[in-house]
């Protein structure tokens, strides 16, 4: 009846399982191809100081702020019950289980992502992959594995840094409207935070860095279709890392207050 | 006799409805420059990728340096290309990195055993080959079109390969610069002893750099011989076609 045969379901859809699939092999590939020998070191180092230590000054205004801000909305809260002393407690909890490795990923989403994708897409359409390739380098090796090991290794140090950072936020809040010194801080906020709680933080963060890094060189890697195609990776390198960091998220949880 | 770093039978290459390649027969014997000749969409790069491995054939022969292109392993399809320079279009130069560090990339990071000093050396070496020695700290940003394939060249010959695949050297340069990446193709293999394929829709960059040419249209090779006897005055329409598009653009092309 003049459809295409080519045509499995619909167009769109067809693309989107193709595109799950290349996805896949893509992480297989990743695993085949991990191993001592195959890292370049100069490379994995240059990538982590890219990745980790360029982040920071926004890592850090971020988590301070997010501190700082959580605390002071938290508190007309606590005060109607005269809970103001679980502020240090509830900010901990907030801060190490959900919002230091969240807020560092979304921002390293936009940040790291959307640059690894944009890099890497540019380097496709300009014939640089090709042109490693051509050398006998293997540029899965050099570009890929490199980038997505330093960003699996920075986002959960990041992460830390920044629950570290947003406790320093709420400590100086507090310290200006309840005067509780730094000691008596420190114990009511770490009092409450368990192996768990650090934990599942570190496990999410790890996943998180592994998504943007996959992501965003997956975007990249198949970039086609010139400078549009550059524009199109750097945009999924953040879209679609940010989607699936929220699906990270909502299965740790579960599993986590499965095991409390 | 002269050996035979290439030959290709019956090649056949098509994406989705579009066939580009159409049975195509090509021979490459040592220390020969072959220009690959065609307008734009012939599959003319799609030829010199499927040599160097970077796409594969639908069906046919291609035997590069010995190896078997159908059959070839991963260890011995990056041996191969230690052998195989490739120059591109568009020289594809690393961004991220220095004149200098893009010549190093492939030595540093395919030749792992190689000494510091070795690849100081040979980078050295090829910058001055090319005459772009000052160049060495600069970005590939800062380089003229006709510097950048400069340099693109200087990164093939870096590794002394033994069969360069040019893919539109002179495309988008300026006449005077294209005469001088002309000379530099030749000076390339005097030097190298390197055998060439030459992939252009320019009848100077032909007529200069080929001991040999193949006019390749409509998905096959048309005519094949030195570049007077391609183009004589017996030569079939669509070849005299060909030449006198070109020739309406290159008025001092004479056979």
């Amino acid at each position: 009846m003049g459809k295409n045969k080519d045509v499995f379901i619909s167009k769109q859809i067809d693309e989107k399982i193709v595109n799950f699939k290349n996805g896949v092999d893509f992480v297989i590939t990743f695993f085949s191809e991990l191993s001592l020998k195959n890292i370049i070191w100069t490379e994995l180092f240059n990538q982590c100081y890219q990745i980790g230590l360029r982040s920071l000054p926004l890592i850090t205004l971020t988590g301070f702020v997010t501190g700082l801000v959580f605390t002071q909305q938290s508190r007309p809260s606590l005060q109607e019950f005269g809970a103001t002393s679980w502020l240090p407690s509830l900010v901990a909890i907030a801060m190490v289980r959900a919002l230091a490795p969240l807020v560092t990923s979304i921002i390293a989403a936009g940040r790291v992502g959307s640059n690894i994708g944009a890099e890497l897409g540019s380097m496709k359409v300009t014939e640089q992959i090709a042109a490693m390739e051509v050398s006998s380098v293997n540029p899965f090796n050099f570009l890929v594995v490199n980038r997505v090991l330093a960003a699996t290794i920075t986002i959960p140090i990041l992460s830390f840094y920044t629950a570290a950072v947003g406790l320093t936020g709420s400590f100086i809040n507090i310290y200006l409207n309840e005067q509780t010194n730094f000691n008596a801080y420190i114990i009511n906020a770490f009092d409450s935070i368990n192996f768990l709680d650090l934990g599942s933080a570190l496990v999410k963060a790890i996943l998180f860095g592994f998504t943007i890094g996959m992501v965003g060189c997956y975007s990249g890697y198949n970039a086609e279709k010139g400078t549009l195609g550059v524009g199109k990776a750097a945009n999924a390198g953040v879209v679609k890392s940010i989607f699936i960091i929220f699906l990270i998220e909502i299965f740790v949880v579960q599993v986590t207050n499965s095991l409390r | 006799m002269k050996e035979n770093v290439l030959r290709i039978r019956n090649l056949y290459k098509s994406f989705g409805d579009l066939d580009v390649l159409k049975g195509v027969d090509l021979d490459l014997n040592q220390s020969e420059n072959l220009v690959v000749l065609g307008k734009s969409g012939t599959g003319k790069s799609v030829l010199i990728k499927i040599i160097s491995g970077l796409i594969t054939a639908d069906s046919g022969e291609v035997n590069v340096l010995g190896f078997d292109m159908n059959t070839i392993t991963k260890e011995d399809l990056i041996f191969l290309r230690l052998k195989v320079g490739f120059c591109f279009q568009n020289s594809a130069l690393y961004d991220s990195m220095t004149i200098g560090e893009n010549i190093e990339f492939p030595l540093k990071y395919a030749l792992k055993t190689i000494s510091r000093q070795e690849i100081e050396k040979r980078t050295d070496r090829v910058l001055e080959a090319v005459g772009l020695r000052q160049t060495k700290n600069q970005m590939p940003a800062e380089l003229s079109g006709g510097q950048r394939k400069r340099i693109g060249i200087a990164r093939t010959i870096v590794m002394n390969p033994e069969l360069i695949l040019y893919d539109e050297p002179t495309a988008g340069l300026d006449p005077i610069t294209c005469v001088e990446i002309n000379n530099l193709i030749l000076e390339v293999k005097e030097e190298y002893q390197a055998s060439s394929i030459i992939i252009t829709h320019d009848l100077t960059c032909a007529k200069q750099t080929g001991d040999r040419v193949a006019l390749l249209l409509e998905g096959s090779f048309q005519k094949e011989g030195t570049f007077s006897e391609v183009f004589n005055s017996h030569a079939e329409n669509k070849v005299k076609q060909f030449y006198d598009y070109n020739f309406m653009e290159q008025e001092t092309i004479k056979i």
